[in-house]
């Protein structure tokens, strides 16, 4: 039998998957359905926390602006929530699309209730989701397929994903938000459905990452009705709500929510109205939507892997259950919007991080069709031919893994940045009034550095119409008038990119700079 | 950084979301079974949406500084115990800890 068809199921029953309470029977240690899980969970912890536990840090914009965030409520006990106040910024500055606080907050207070770094508690956050991710991907796949070859072929496939593994060290709250829009797809999948469970969920997917939920909620959306049976009518909805303890979750919902409701309003209404704030991010039109072969490569290797399964999905249509019809609209629409992505100018490896989970999934499904194929013989001679099956798709994803320079996040300021940030916070002690005026606003921000200037139009407005070094002091004495002194931050990412941007940044001699490291040059401007 | 140092911080990532999430997942799942896998999913999940938006909620809207971590526990304890008055009121075995992932008038 083919593994696409769903065998027939006795009446008023849903699912291949029974939910079964946890039972010391069911934990043999041969049972698959319980080692695969586990070891998903142990790969992840350690492939992921190894790498966390040996780096230095970060480099990139999203983890320094969060680390800032953190650093900012530990010391100031407010959570930043439409503001960045002075003196953490040059003035008081709106926080636009995307930067809402809630995955600072996490850190912020791991770090105060156990005394640790906030870099640490990031680092922690970011292993947990790692494993997270896995495991729900496992349970998805194995829940539409019904096989947990499958399901683990699908987690490793996902961490074997360049873009994954590079997202993830981001610390950025796509991350987490995924974990929750996972867990929800995993509820509506389940037997039953649960409601406020799902709300919970979603809410959790909307505070971290509001944006992402305009991506995953008309998803969701169809997921729901393709799962809806006569099982769970309006009737049977109602009489959940009018329960003692849903309308106790209810208002605590609502109460824990409502801000989080307003984040995914303004985030609307900038993504509809205004647009994504990406003034000094260089252009990605015309760019391949990958940044380096042997990303591109393996990219194209799972797309090559999912591309029969899709097939097989079509040709099958009417014999697949529900779940795997609403996978392939999914990866469809994913798709759809990963090669659409770069024609409207926005960072496409955003969507290659949305797509890799129904990809690996639509993988982990190709594998298990794969060995469903292989002769019925001796089982000894099936188990070496699925071993060999195995080998043959992962080996290359693990390859093009340790290959790739996503292993190591996208670096952007090098390991100077310390020292630099170091003379940074010396020199503004004896400065009276001070702005950092820096393309890379977030890293003096992580380090806990005082006035710096967020606002991209502002940094963009200034050097964009600046023509010399002398030029960009006057405008800046213009826009600050209280201030007495400017320290400028270049790096190689203001001169080699955001350089053809902004010529005027290319006119900053290394040889005037009052710090200067191969990677970051600090410049101090007094007032014109 | 060093592994140990991470391994705490898991831990107590761990500890801080997860047993207010078992309460609240439990709750939210009104008597129905999970696997006991995903039950720690979103037990991890519920938790880390529940204690970061009570701190949000006390922080921002009712602006207890989050400094204060005893302000903001005592608001994320009252909600939670809130639930749990309402949720032992209509069963009051519900919340006994080998229930945890079984339903209900399981034995």
């Amino acid at each position: 039998m083919a593994v696409t068809e769903v065998p027939r199921l006795p009446a008023g029953k849903r699912s291949h998957q029974t939910t079964r309470p946890l039972s010391l029977g069911r934990l043999r240690a041969r049972n698959p359905e319980v080692w695969a899980p586990l070891v998903s969970l142990l790969f992840g912890i350690s492939a992921v926390g190894y790498y966390q536990a040996t780096s230095q840090f970060p480099f990139a914009f999203d983890p320094y602006w969060f680390m800032g965030t953190s650093r900012m409520i530990t010391e100031s006990g407010f959570v930043p929530y439409l503001h960045i106040p002075a003196p953490f910024a040059a003035v008081d500055t709106f926080v636009s699309i995307g930067y809402v606080p809630v995955q600072s907050i996490a850190p912020a207070l791991l770090s105060i209730l156990l005394g640790i770094d906030i870099v640490a508690a990031e680092q922690a956050q970011t292993t947990i989701i790692a494993a997270l991710l896995m495991l729900l991907t496992y349970r998805c796949t194995r829940r539409i397929t019904g096989s947990y070859l499958a399901g683990i072929m699908a987690a490793a496939l996902l961490l074997s994903t360049p873009y994954v593994f590079a997202r993830l060290n981001f610390f950025v709250p796509e991350n987490v938000a995924l974990c929750f829009f996972l867990a929800a797809f995993l509820s509506i999948l389940s037997e039953n459905h649960r409601p406020f469970l799902v709300a919970v969920l979603l809410l959790g997917g909307m505070a971290f990452h509001p944006r992402s939920f305009i991506f995953y909620g008309p998803i969701l959306l169809v997921f729901w009705f393709l799962q809806r049976t006569p099982r769970t009518t309006i009737t049977d909805l109602t009489k959940i709500l009018i329960q003692k303890e849903s309308l106790g979750a209810a208002a605590a919902l609502l109460g824990t929510g409502l801000p989080f409701l307003e984040a995914l309003r303004i985030n609307l209404y900038y993504f509809l109205f205004v647009g994504a704030t990406y003034t000094l991010a260089v252009s990605f039109e015309g760019q391949a939507p990958t940044l380096g072969q042997i990303d591109a490569l393996l990219n194209l290797y799972v797309i090559a892997l999912a591309v029969p399964a899709v097939a097989v999905l079509v040709s099958r249509w009417r014999t697949i259950n529900p779940g795997m019809k609403g996978l392939l609209m999914w990866w469809t629409v994913t798709w759809l919007m990963f090669f659409g992505a770069p024609l409207r100018s926005f960072p496409v490896d955003r969507f290659a991080f949305y797509v890799a989970v129904p990809t690996a999934i639509l993988g982990g499904f190709f594998v298990q069709l794969l060995v469903s194929r292989l002769p019925r013989g001796q089982a000894v001679r099936r188990r070496v031919l699925t071993t060999l099956v195995v080998i043959a798709i992962v080996a290359p994803a693990a390859y093009g893994l340790w290959q790739s320079p996503l292993r190591k996040p996208w670096v952007v300021w090098g390991p100077d940045e310390r020292d630099a940030m170091g003379y940074l916070e010396q020199a503004t002690v004896v400065s009276p009034s001070f702005i950092v005026f820096t393309p890379e606003y977030s890293l003096p921000y992580a380090y806990g550095i005082l006035h710096v200037e967020f606002r991209e139009e502002v940094i963009a407005g200034i050097l964009r119409n600046a023509t010399t070094v002398e030029d960009v002091r006057c405008r800046l004495s213009d826009t600050y008038p209280g201030a007495s002194t400017f320290f400028i931050v270049l790096t190689t990412v203001s001169r080699n990119e955001l350089g053809l941007l902004f010529p005027v940044l290319m006119l900053f001699e290394p040889a005037n700079a009052t710090f200067a490291r191969p990677t970051v040059w600090i410049y101090s401007l007094d007032r014109c | 950084m060093t592994a140990v140092d991470l391994a705490a911080a898991i831990a107590g990532y761990l500890v801080v979301f997860f047993v207010p999430g078992l309460l609240w997942t439990r709750v939210l799942l009104q008597g129905r079974f999970l696997e006991p896998l995903e039950v720690c999913v979103y037990s991890f999940l519920v938790g880390l949406v529940m204690v970061s938006g009570s701190a949000f909620f006390s922080s921002f809207l009712l602006r207890i500084p989050l400094g204060q971590v005893s302000a903001s526990g005592i608001f994320a304890l009252l909600t939670l115990a809130s639930i749990a008055v309402l949720a032992w009121q209509r069963d009051p075995g519900l919340l006994r800890l080998r229930w945890i992932f079984r339903g209900p008038g399981e034995s």
